[in-house]
């Protein structure tokens, strides 16, 4: 790819970048969030149209401007999101848009003889008839590569594919790609994880800000090297923390039982304490059960069995506001639903849960001034960079949205945080600031419960740590004695 | 209390299952491509009237030909109509509740409209020759008078069932119903598809129209539809969008009619409500389980 260049309203995304990979390599495409790596590939792919860009196969320019013409030149990719079909089955979704036929119906048997092929060249076997919907999405993975490589993929892009799995999964995974690229596929690996880029990739290009700033081969990386080309500075990956010593309990949550939204236990028996002054962390693949839990402890779902105990007074189904008002903010999972309102503008979201009070509004007319005051308050003092207060939320950055949301939880000044994925989707600057302020919160003496799937995250801001599978908490551990070894088993449901 | 006599009781069902049926599988192939055509009320009606009035147009023709060349005009319309509505709501990014009440309201007062200018009347066309009259199956011996469109009422679901499972474009449809993103990262035409599919739905709409002119009642009335395409619309809702359990629920919502038309009278007139709350009861259980396609109505915007 040669002089790359393409602009969003308002932003360079992609900076006049010169990008080539040669055959049969596995290539890591390292950079912050808004970097430019998914821009750049989309182009590839034929899914962006670029201001400029000349793209060459095998020495010979080629024109990419639709997904169909990527595919047609064997280039395949799976995205961050998939895009799969939920009902559909593993076979339809592999074959939809490429279906074999005979006499206008569908040969399910020629199709089926082509996805065991490829099961064959990958190592995996998968259930044809499963509905998609059914696979844990490791395996909605899968699904994804195998309906690349149906195309004739030779040229595989993979957008952040480690962010949905576990550690063992991501082991698999990288034993897959090993394979492929043995086979002569290209294999372009996006990622934000330093760590992922050096195991996996024989050389990493690391862009920043619509630039590349250095591709490095396998012998001479490192992780230094790596995150100073990715941020321009070096990163402090640790915070400082005070000894956690109280014994005052915020939360406890005994033998509680919860379901889910298909009517099946999601939380079963989990038992657990936040003191003041500690960050109790959950670790976990997504889906284990922890979204249930935080809304079971906020009184957005119906706690079956067990009680939850804020500062020692019961408060398991109770409305939503009396958890609030008992001193507890809460960090939602996904900010887009429940943090956000995103067609509102920033002053009315920095409003929310704040409505009932009466400095805001004098019988039932909302006092405008008094609601700025709070959001510019809210903007100034956690950084939320955005032009106005009247600006709609949805044109806010992920990591401002989530700035917001934080900010607005905070000055609630709660005694108890419950932060669920705090830090999903956003940069490293940003992930650092979020990180930044739990910590500050703990040791200002409250108490925070930290759902994450990041395993890093969880490791390097907890004082205790659970983790969950299937419902239970299949181990507790303290900081000290935690690793990404240790809690990666348990993840994946392996007794440690 | 009047006596329900069952092979009365099963005729009268049989004959409101047909148009609710035959158009719910019109219905159905549309919404699995993600098209919700509310409008399903509006095109049963403008269909009903295009049989008719085709039907005396060539009235010049022998009986046999004029007939099916008035039903043949009515699926055409149906699928023109249903065209309207795809175009609308694909290309045009229009709401398909919107632009679906607008094609009810549209056909409600140009069939009026159009029953005055082409009849010079305002309630009721002349009498169409029924078409079961010219049915082979009437000819034999012991069968009585069958509809042809009976045959259509057991044709269709098994002509969508085996679409939709065993066909590629069957399978596209069930696709873009349900994400559209991923259709079209698979390399498939999302706008093509539901305009498609939406077509010969309209077909499947058009023919029921026809038949409650042509044979139902062989004439066409005001307001002719008498609310089963909204029936039909619940059907496939409450039937939770599989050909068999939609088959199932016409056939319930037929029979419910059966039993008010067999009482008549006062208590007639209490028990026309039946239907009404059969779907309201209908579609209130099956929401809690069944799960429509997941882009249904919802517009796709290509990024």
């Amino acid at each position: 790819m040669r002089g790359v260049r393409k602009t969003f309203p308002g932003v360079i995304a992609v900076d006049g970048v010169d990008f080539e990979v040669s055959r049969a390599e596995i290539r890591g495409l390292l950079g912050e969030n808004g970097a430019g790596k998914t821009t750049l590939m989309k182009i590839l792919y034929g899914m962006v149209t670029p201001d400029s860009c000349k793209i060459y196969l095998n020495g010979t320019e080629a024109h990419i401007r639709s997904p169909s013409d990527a595919i047609s030149n064997q280039i395949g990719m799976v995205h961050q999101h998939f895009t799969l079909v939920p009902p559909l089955s593993v076979l339809e979704n592999v074959i939809l848009g490429l279906e074999p036929v005979s006499n206008g119906m569908l040969d399910t048997q020629k199709a089926l003889e082509q996805l065991q092929l490829l099961c064959k060249s990958t190592g995996w076997s998968m259930d044809p008839n499963s509905p998609v919907e059914q696979l844990p999405v490791g395996l909605q993975q899968r699904v994804e590569i195998l309906k690349a490589l149906f195309r004739g993929a030779k040229l595989l892009i993979l957008d952040e594919p480690t962010s949905v799995l576990t550690p063992l999964e991501t082991r698999e995974l990288f034993q897959t790609l090993q394979r492929l690229k043995e086979q002569g596929t290209t294999v372009i690996f996006i990622t934000h994880k330093l760590n992922e880029a050096v195991t996996i990739c024989d050389r990493i290009t690391v862009m920043r800000k619509g630039k590349i700033t250095g591709t490095l081969s396998k012998a001479e990386v490192s992780f230094d090297e790596l995150a100073r080309l990715m941020i321009g500075r070096p990163i402090h990956k640790t915070f400082q923390k005070n000894p956690s010593t109280s014994e005052i309990i915020l939360l406890e949550c005994s033998d509680l039982w919860v379901r889910g939204d298909s009517k099946k236990d999601a939380v079963r028996r989990v038992s657990l304490v936040v003191r003041s002054g500690e960050i109790v962390g959950i670790a976990g693949v997504e889906g284990n059960g922890q979204t249930e839990l935080v809304e079971a402890i906020m009184g957005l779902r119906k706690v079956e069995q067990g009680a939850v105990r804020i500062k020692g007074n019961v408060r398991s189904n109770v409305r939503p506001l009396d958890v609030i008002n008992s001193g507890v903010a809460h960090i939602p999972e996904n900010r887009h639903e429940r943090g956000l309102i995103l067609d509102f503008i920033v002053s009315e979201n920095t409003l929310l849960g704040f409505q009932f009070r009466n400095e805001f509004s004098t019988r039932g007319i909302l006092s405008k001034h008094s609601i700025l005051e709070l959001a510019n308050k809210i903007i100034r003092a956690f950084n939320v960079i955005t032009p106005s207060t009247k600006t709609l939320t949805k044109n806010l950055s992920g990591g401002n949205q989530q700035k917001l949301v934080a900010g607005r939880e905070l000055s609630r000044s709660p005694d108890l945080i419950i932060a669920a994925q705090p830090t999903r989707g956003l940069d490293l600057a940003g992930t650092e600031y979020i990180q930044s302020l739990l910590v500050q919160a703990r040791n200002e003496g409250k108490g925070v419960l930290l759902v994450s799937a990041d395993l890093d995250e969880v490791l390097n801001l907890s004082d205790r740590i659970l983790v969950m599978y299937e419902g239970r908490v299949a181990g507790e551990l303290h900081a000290s004695e935690a690793t990404e070894e240790t809690i990666g088993k348990l993840m994946g449901g392996v007794h440690a | 209390m009047v006596e329900i006599l069952p092979g009365i009781f099963l005729a009268i069902t049989l004959e409101l299952s047909i148009p609710i049926i035959i158009a719910a599988m019109g219905e159905l192939t549309t919404e699995r491509s993600g098209v919700l055509n509310v409008g399903i009320e509006g095109v049963m009606l403008s269909t009903s009237f295009v049989a008719a009035y085709v039907h005396w147009a060539v009235s010049y023709l022998p009986a046999e030909f004029s007939i099916y060349v008035a039903i043949l005009g009515a699926a055409l319309v149906g699928m023109i109509l249903n065209l309207v509505l795809a175009v609308m709501s694909t290309y045009l990014r229009a709401d398909q509740v919107i632009a679906g009440i607008g094609i009810n309201v549209f056909a409600s007062g140009f069939t009026i409209l159009a029953l005055f200018v082409a009849f010079r009347v305002f309630d009721t066309t002349p009498t169409v020759v029924t078409s079961y009259s010219l049915s082979p199956l009437a000819r034999l011996p012991n069968f009585g008078p069958v509809s042809p469109f009976l045959a259509i009422m057991i044709a269709a679901p098994i002509f969508t069932y085996w679409l939709l499972r065993r066909t590629r474009f069957g399978l596209r449809i069930r696709a873009v119903g349900e994400n559209p993103e991923a259709a079209e990262v698979a390399g498939l035409n999302v706008y093509r598809l539901r305009l498609l599919a939406t077509a010969l739905g309209g077909l499947l709409i058009g023919l029921a129209g026809a038949y409650l002119s042509v044979d139902f009642s062989p004439r066409f009335v005001r307001f002719n539809s008498r609310g089963l395409g909204f029936i039909a619309l619940a059907a496939v809702i409450a039937g939770g969008w599989s050909p068999v359990a939609v088959v199932l629920t016409g056939l319930l919502f037929g029979a419910t009619y059966a039993v008010f038309i067999q009482f008549g009278g006062i208590s007639g007139q209490i028990l026309s409500i039946l239907p009404y709350i059969a779907t309201v009861v209908g579609m209130s259980l099956a929401s809690k389980r069944l799960r429509a396609p997941a882009a249904l109505a919802r517009p796709y915007v290509r990024e």
